[in-house]
């Protein structure tokens, strides 16, 4: 039986001492008293090859663009950059540098993204659920009618994989809405 | 404009939280954490070779949500077991009561509730979307052989015999047998987290 590597309790965060183990896969922490279940990889106990960064001897060798003195042996796939072995980072199948990766909050690149912006599902409330309210759609369809516009050609879900069919009904019923106003402002106008 | 395929499969449903709701989706490589308000998603991931253990806790959802649909059942039960003595049943109470029935068996046949984590060696994420004990083994089943296959260029630390001592295992504390006619060695345990122990340079 192993006890494998000082672990925390995920909850309480405390230690898992001998004391917390059942049996290599159960115990209970004896901090919160929770019952849990530990499923082991190899990863665990595993270690990676050491990467080792060449030193550049001869004055025509290139570079990396972060430590002078060792030598290139990659390009970040998204900048450009020359790396050396410890600045190369394998990330969604690509090599990229720590720069490129710590600056993709707000990328539009899958491969990176962080967070999106669900514009499609906006633009469908504000089209849609003024409608109870009605007198607001006076406001929210020229809204709704933008942002179709403004999130046309933007990246939607990540995961979803969804086409523009909600964008394009949010048009739809947004140019009703504003149709339906032009109608009630040339109505009222002749009247008057 | 037809939907853009994505590289992702879906292993759970979305599991609701406050405001939020999340799902769990993997990629060739790694697993993505997905949270979202239904106008903002925010994307987690957790890459298959860095996992090195996944923790399974209790929770204590299956109560909480008992305790929920039988407040729903209860009070329309008790209506409805009044009204059966009249002429005509209660027709409001008796389809909360069934709701609430529906809602409590449906209840218990997910299964206990409990809480899943993945440690990496920077962090202990939760997945916050494996929230019954029978999912979350079902998806742990799934992502066992893709986890194994993941980590299988990773270097397992090898017992190196030194000369009348026992093998010496690092990041490991190992059980001798009786027959190993050895005193145990001194293990060293590192904390999640920390680099391990050095291994083989790469040439």
């Amino acid at each position: 039986m192993t006890s494998g590597a000082e672990l925390a309790c995920p909850k309480c965060k405390r230690t898992l001492g001998p004391d917390s183990w059942a049996d290599a896969q159960h115990g209970a922490c004896a901090g919160c008293r929770a019952d849990f279940e530990f499923i082991p990889f190899p990863a665990l106990h595993a270690t990676r090859a050491q990467v080792i960064a060449q030193t550049a001897v001869l004055s025509e060798e290139s570079v990396c663009f972060f430590h002078a003195e060792n030598r290139a042996e990659a390009i970040c796939e998204s900048c450009g950059r020359l790396l050396c072995p410890v600045c190369t980072v394998p990330f969604g199948g690509k090599k990229l540098c720590p720069s490129c990766i710590a600056g993709s909050k707000g990328s539009e690149d899958p491969t990176v993204a962080r967070d999106r912006v669900l514009f499609d599902s906006i633009a469908l409330t504000l089209a849609v659920v003024p409608l109870l309210i009605w007198p607001f759609t006076l406001i929210t369809a020229p809204a709704a009618l933008g942002l179709v516009i403004y999130g046309w050609n933007k990246p939607n879900s990540l995961v979803r994989g969804r086409g523009r069919a909600r964008l394009v009904i949010a048009a739809v019923i947004a140019a009703i809405e504003i149709g339906a106003w032009i109608a009630l402002g040339v109505t009222w106008w002749v009247r008057s | 404009m037809p939907a853009t395929p994505t590289p992702y499969r879906r292993l759970t449903r979305d599991s609701a939280g406050v405001g939020t709701y999340s799902s769990l989706w993997l990629a060739a490589d790694h697993l993505m954490i997905v949270r979202s308000t239904g106008y903002h998603e925010s994307y987690s991931r957790v890459q298959l070779s860095d996992v090195k253990a996944i923790f399974l806790t209790k929770s204590a959802r299956r109560i909480w949500w008992g305790v929920a649909w039988g407040v729903i059942a209860a009070p329309a039960g008790i209506v409805l077991g009044i009204g059966l003595t009249g002429r005509e049943p209660p027709i409001f109470s008796t389809i909360f009561f069934l709701i609430g029935v529906a809602g409590l068996i449906w209840n218990h046949l997910l299964g206990a509730g409990c809480r899943a984590y993945v440690l990496t060696g920077v962090q202990t994420a939760e997945l916050t979307s494996l929230v019954r004990i029978n999912k979350a083994r079902k998806v742990i089943a799934q992502l066992q052989p893709l986890l194994a296959q993941a980590q299988a260029d990773l270097t397992l630390p090898r017992a190196v015999p030194t000369s009348g001592s026992a093998p010496e295992t690092e990041g490991l504390t190992v059980v001798r047998s009786p027959a190993a006619a050895a005193p145990p060695s001194e293990s060293t345990t590192p904390a999640a987290g920390a680099p391990d122990a050095t291994p083989p340079p790469v040439g």
